[in-house]
């Protein structure tokens, strides 16, 4: 599929926008020619009319995990898969390598509240140990931090800016998977960071996201209010805000993504955080590889037996005392049982991982 | 700024992120009175607390007045939100470092200038005392210092409960309650009228948790035949290490904060129903001399961790010897002090003194429970001849001993009674000694 791009002005690139049929994702896609999506790794993009322009975002955090580092980890990654499907191998998941951008929304909010707490605040108090040995008292003594609660209270009249809110519904699950993003270190954006990368669209409505957000300036404005107090913790905090007019803008977060086909063929995505390097993605063991090596276990086996009983006629009739007929029957036997043993571990691997464990990483 | 929603008043505190104000409730702040005057509102004369009606009583028309609600806790103010407001602090205080700095630093002993606001006069009073009266036109003014933490001012007081009037007579038959004291003692002296005294005292609580290690003595009397093929029986001690555990709770020890009182006397005074403490208020002292304390806090503590040294360790030999155990040596033990917390009161006491033969002799009474304790003289002839007399049954003994034939029997009962005379004297001559003080 070959897609002419489109001048996106306020981001300062020329770039397709593009929907997934397979995620429903939508992007902003730099190189259109694959026609893979770089989010689920199915090649059903498709282009839709970039109707208004998104707006640019206002900050990015950068891909900071070396090459090297990323083999590392698909390495260790590999090797925890019993029987790694054939299309595993680290030069395959290197070439397919795409640099992702997720969306993340950054609000600016001024609040007004009156705002009351208890507020912990430590004190330290003197204590004493008292010794008497060889007739004699002495006297040890302690300084110990103590905490006390106290009724703190004030108004707030501040614009709080930047509070992160999911711009992607499924962002929490998937933070979940892959490790949270550490979001200091913004840089403000610039048409440089998307050079060979791609952008997922917010997807996540700013009412739905606001609904999040409030827990999180809650949970801020809480802790800034025990910072102002000078305590060491708070509680019981209550407050009745009022918010003033948001101001929506997005962040760029850094992933990569890239994948295997499992022996079926079927995209097995791989998610590595763009910071620390995680990752995360299904571990699909190849049954046919697992299959393979049970039957050439099993004609071995066969062929050992088949040799083991030529001599056994003759230690049937007493001519022969040789051991070598029972030694290869047993040898026969444990091959046909770690082939079975194998083929088992494969399946149950599998198993495991679609049940519970559907989905797992590797550090 | 203001808060109508918000506890009132308030007091602005410094806050560390812009836009956000920290406000706490603030103290109902009373205007501090460096001195407070008690003038009569009805004929302005000068009122005195009355110890006989609990209230403040014109000494020149019998006005009487409740004492005022200042000096009581602040009422709590009304919170913003339905919050569950952290408990009150409890009445006793913890060793806290800033209040342990600032008693040892901020108590700069100097005098006080007032201007006395009957007659005008000027005065300088000593800093530790914490009431006056006007030696010229004779009211009554109550000093009160002001400290940054008001914990380091008295917090609670016992209001007294006996007057000078009231200890004229047990005193008089306390005088004369002991046959040592000379005959004429109580026709003799003439008392001094007793004053109210508030006294400062430090009162103290702790948790003291005690873990002993001691070696314990069991005695076991054995039978045995001597070389001479004599039974005998003879007691040998087996000693085996033993520890144990002892807990006690130290509520209201109390130590003097005054120089001044003997502390002998003091110590054998120290019943005091705690329970009818009240808050302090300057009413109370209205023509009632009252002391600050001299002893500092963390003097006073050491006083009393040294009473409580002295407990734990007797609880602890106490608890070594229960069982079958007789004797206890090697004691050791490592005790640990919790919830150490401590109150600053003013205690009632009435103080009077006599003089005979040129020796001041004091007297003390518990201006609650009324229990006296003083000094008094001996007649030491009394004791002489008491001390002669002890000797006479010894010396007839020996006498018996000499005119007799038999002088053994005699001898030795002679010598007999003249230790039990000796150990007599030496016992009473302590208690004379403890008598005079």
């Amino acid at each position: 599929m070959s897609v002419s791009p489109v001048s996106f002005k306020a981001w300062g690139i020329s770039a397709q926008l593009m929907g997934c049929t397979h995620c429903q994702s939508v992007i902003l896609h730099t190189d259109g020619k694959d026609g893979i999506c770089p989010y689920c790794l199915q090649k059903k993009l498709t282009p839709i009319d970039a109707g208004a322009s998104p707006n640019p975002p206002e900050g990015v955090l950068q891909h900071q995990v070396t090459p090297g580092e990323i083999s590392r980890r698909l390495e260790k990654f590999q090797s925890e898969i019993p029987f790694t499907p054939t299309d595993f191998n680290l030069d395959g998941q290197l070439k397919r390598l795409r640099k992702l951008y997720l969306p993340m929304w950054w609000i600016d909010v001024p609040v007004k509240s009156p705002w009351q707490a208890e507020v912990g605040l430590e004190y330290t108090v003197s204590s004493h140990q008292e010794v008497f040995k060889n007739d004699r008292w002495s006297t040890i003594e302690k300084t110990e931090s103590r905490v006390d609660w106290e009724t703190r209270f004030g108004q707030i009249d501040h614009t709080w800016d930047n509070i992160p809110a999911p711009a992607l519904t499924y962002f929490r699950g998937l933070e979940t998977k892959i490790g949270e993003f550490y979001l200091e270190g913004a840089q403000p954006y610039a048409p440089e960071f998307l050079e060979k990368a791609e952008v997922l669209l917010p997807d996540h409505s700013t009412e739905d996201a606001w609904r999040e957000a409030t827990y999180l300036v809650e949970a801020h404005v809480k802790e800034q209010c025990q910072v102002a107090a000078e305590g060491v913790g708070i509680r019981n905090f209550q407050w009745t805000p009022e918010w003033g007019e948001r101001n929506w803008t997005h962040l760029l977060l850094p992933i990569y993504t890239t994948y295997y086909l499992d022996d079926e063929g079927e995209v097995c995505p791989l998610y590595i955080h763009g910071q620390t390097g995680h990752i995360y993605g299904r571990k699909q063991a190849s049954l046919k590889r697992a299959n393979k090596r049970m039957q050439a276990l099993i004609s071995g086996a066969v062929l050992l037996l088949i040799l083991a009983i030529l001599p056994l006629a003759g230690v049937i009739s007493g001519d022969l005392a040789d051991p070598l007929p029972v030694f290869g029957g047993i040898g026969g036997l444990m091959l046909v049982l770690i082939g079975i043993q194998g083929r088992f571990r494969a399946e149950r691997f599998n198993e495991i991982q679609q049940s519970g464990f559907l989905w797992s990483g590797s550090s | 700024m203001s808060f109508p929603d918000f506890p009132q008043p308030a007091e602005e505190l410094p806050s560390l992120v812009d836009g956000i104000t920290v406000f706490r409730t603030a103290e109902i702040q009373t205007e501090h009175r460096k001195v407070v005057h008690f003038s009569c509102p009805n004929c302005g004369g000068n009122k005195a607390y009355s110890t006989a009606s609990g209230a403040l009583t014109c000494t020149q028309c019998g006005y009487e007045s409740p004492p005022s609600p200042e000096g009581k806790a602040a009422p709590e103010a009304r919170p913003a939100f339905s919050l569950p407001i952290a408990p009150a602090p409890e009445q006793k205080h913890e060793f806290r470092h800033e209040i342990l700095e600032e008693a040892r630093t901020s108590f700069v002993p100097g005098n006080i200038d007032i201007s006395c606001q009957d007659c005008g006069v000027e005065l300088t009073i000593p800093p530790q005392n914490l009431s006056h009266t006007c030696p010229f036109c004779n009211s009554h003014q109550v000093i009160q210092q002001k400290r940054s933490d008001n914990a380091l001012s008295p917090q609670f007081l016992l209001p007294f409960a006996i007057t000078g009037e009231d200890c004229v007579a047990p005193a008089r038959a306390w005088l004369g309650s002991h046959w040592l004291v000379p005959k004429d003692l109580q026709e003799a002296v003439k008392l001094r009228a007793f004053e109210q005294v508030y006294v400062p005292y430090w009162a103290f609580d702790a948790k003291a948790e005690a873990n002993w290690k001691a070696e314990v003595g069991y005695d076991e009397t054995e039978t045995y035949t001597d070389s001479e093929g004599n039974t005998r029986t003879r007691t040998t001690t087996r000693w085996r290490w033993e520890n144990g555990y002892q807990g006690r709770s130290i509520d209201n020890l109390l130590v003097p904060g005054s120089f001044h009182l003997d502390d002998r006397l003091l110590t054998r005074l120290q019943t005091f129903p705690m329970d009818s403490l009240q808050p302090y208020n300057p009413d109370f002292l209205a023509g009632i001399s009252a002391q600050a304390y001299e002893v500092s806090l963390e003097d006073a503590w050491t006083q009393g961790r040294s009473v409580i040294r002295d407990r734990m360790k007797e609880a602890c030999r106490e608890d070594a010897l229960s069982g079958r155990a007789d004797k206890v040596r090697h004691l050791s033990l490592d005790m640990e002090l919790e919830d150490e917390a401590w109150q600053y009161l003013l205690l009632p006491f009435l103080i009077s003194s006599f003089q005979y033969e040129g020796r001041q002799y004091q007297m003390i009474v518990n201006g609650r429970t009324g229990d006296m304790v003083g000094y008094r003289p001996i007649d030491w002839q009394k004791f002489n001849l008491v001390a002669v007399l002890a000797f006479i049954p010894a010396l007839l003994a020996m006498l018996g001993a000499l005119l007799t034939g038999q002088p053994e029997v005699p001898f030795f009962i002679g010598v007999g009674l003249a230790i039990a005379a000796g150990f007599y004297l030496f016992t009473l001559h302590k208690t004379a000694k403890s008598i005079e003080g």
